[in-house]
C-alpha cells in the first residue's frame, strides 16, 4: 500500500513541472512555428509585467492616501491668499471730512449747531464696491 | 461718487457734521467669462442720507440715489427745516415735526404738486439715475414722512431695518437681502409644463 502510495506521489511531483515544460518550453530554435516562441515570451514576462502593476496600483494608492495636490494647495494657500488681488479694494471716501462715528458727529454737531448729515449704505464707503 | 464731486463735498463740510455707516457688508457678484475675463460689481446696493438733529434724532431722510443737483438742492430745504425744528421743538416738544411731516406727505399725495416738481434737465445717459430719483421723491418719500409723523423722535439705528425693507427693497436681517426668491427661485423655465398643458408652446404648425 505504502508503495503505492509512494508511487502516486512522486507521478505528481514529476506531472508537474512536466507540465509547466509544456506550456513554457523554453528557448524555441528558429525553424520553429512563431506561435510557440510568442507563448515562451509571454510566460517569461509575465512575472515583471506582474510587478509592475502591482507597482502601478502602489503608486496610484499611495497618491490617494498622501493626496499630494491637496498639501500643496493647503501650503500653497497663504501665499496665494497674500498675493491675490484685493475682492474690495480700498479707495478714498470722496472728499468730505468725515467724523468717525455717529456720536462723535452728534457731538460735534451740539458744538456747531450744524445737523448731523448721516450716510447710511451697504458695504463701506472706503471700499470700491459699496 | 457723490462725494468726489468738489463742489457736493465743499457744500456737506460746510453745512453739516458728516458721519457715514455701513449698515452690512455689500454683496458682490463675480462672472467669470472662462478666458481669464472676470467681471466683479455689486448686486444690490441702497443708501439713505439721513439729517439729524444733535440728540440723535431723524429730522427726514434721502432715500437712495439722487443726482446731485437735486440732492443738494434737497439738503439744503432740509437744513432750514432742521434749523426751524431745532428751535421750536426745544420749546413745545414735537408738535411742529408732526405737522412737518404730515403737510410734506400732504403735498406729495396732490397730483397736482407731483406734476409740478422739477428735476435736473433730460440727458439719455443719465436716464437710469433721473428715474431713481423721481421715485425717491415721489414714492420712497411718502414712505419715510408717514413713517416719522408716526415715530417723532426717532434715532436711525432704530428706524435702518424698517428703511432698507420697506422703502429700500434690501431686508437688512434676510442674508439673501431679499433677493433669495430671484437669484434662487429655481428654474426660468418652470412654468414651461404649465404652457405646454395649456398649449401655449410646444404645438408645431
Amino acid at each position: 500500500m505504502n508503495r503505492i502510495i509512494s508511487g502516486l506521489m512522486l507521478v505528481a511531483l514529476t506531472a508537474a513541472p512536466l507540465s509547466a515544460w509544456q506550456q513554457n518550453p523554453g528557448p524555441v530554435p528558429r525553424d520553429q512555428p512563431a506561435r510557440a516562441v510568442d507563448v515562451g515570451k509571454s510566460f517569461s514576462e509575465s512575472p515583471l509585467e506582474n510587478a509592475l502593476v502591482d507597482m502601478t496600483d502602489a503608486v496610484a494608492a499611495g497618491q490617494a492616501g498622501i493626496r499630494h495636490d491637496v498639501a500643496k494647495s493647503l501650503v500653497e494657500a497663504p501665499v496665494e491668499r497674500l498675493l491675490a488681488p484685493p475682492v474690495n479694494p480700498a479707495v478714498a471716501p470722496g472728499l468730505v471730512t468725515w467724523h468717525a462715528n455717529f456720536e462723535t458727529a452728534c457731538a460735534a454737531s451740539e458744538e456747531s449747531g450744524k445737523p448731523v448729515f448721516l450716510f447710511h449704505l451697504l458695504g463701506n464707503l472706503d471700499q470700491r464696491f459699496t | 461718487m457723490l462725494f468726489s464731486n468738489e463742489e457736493v463735498a465743499r457744500y456737506i463740510n460746510q453745512h453739516f457734521e458728516p458721519v457715514w455707516v455701513s449698515v452690512r457688508a455689500v454683496p458682490l457678484v463675480t462672472i467669470d467669462f472662462g478666458n481669464e475675463q472676470v467681471v466683479r460689481r455689486t448686486l444690490h446696493g441702497n443708501v439713505a442720507s439721513y439729517v439729524c438733529r444733535s440728540n440723535g434724532q431723524v429730522t427726514d431722510i434721502l432715500p437712495g440715489i439722487y443726482t446731485p443737483r437735486t440732492w443738494m438742492d434737497e439738503m439744503n430745504g432740509l437744513i432750514r427745516i432742521h434749523d426751524r425744528l431745532e428751535a421750536a421743538c426745544s420749546r413745545s416738544g414735537p408738535g411742529l415735526f408732526v405737522k412737518y411731516h404730515r403737510n410734506a406727505l400732504q403735498e406729495l399725495q396732490s397730483p397736482a404738486d407731483a406734476q409740478s416738481e422739477t428735476f435736473d434737465a433730460p440727458d439719455p445717459a443719465g436716464s437710469l439715475l433721473q428715474r431713481d430719483t423721481r421715485i425717491n421723491q415721489t414714492i420712497r418719500r411718502q414712505a419715510i414722512h408717514q413713517y416719522l409723523m408716526e415715530h417723532p423722535g426717532i434715532g436711525p439705528d432704530q428706524m435702518k431695518g424698517w428703511l432698507y425693507r420697506e422703502v429700500l427693497n434690501a431686508d437688512l436681517d434676510d442674508p439673501w437681502l431679499g433677493l433669495g426668491e430671484t437669484l434662487l427661485g429655481g428654474d426660468p423655465f418652470d412654468t414651461e409644463p404649465d404652457r405646454a398643458e395649456s398649449g401655449e408652446i410646444g404645438h408645431r404648425p
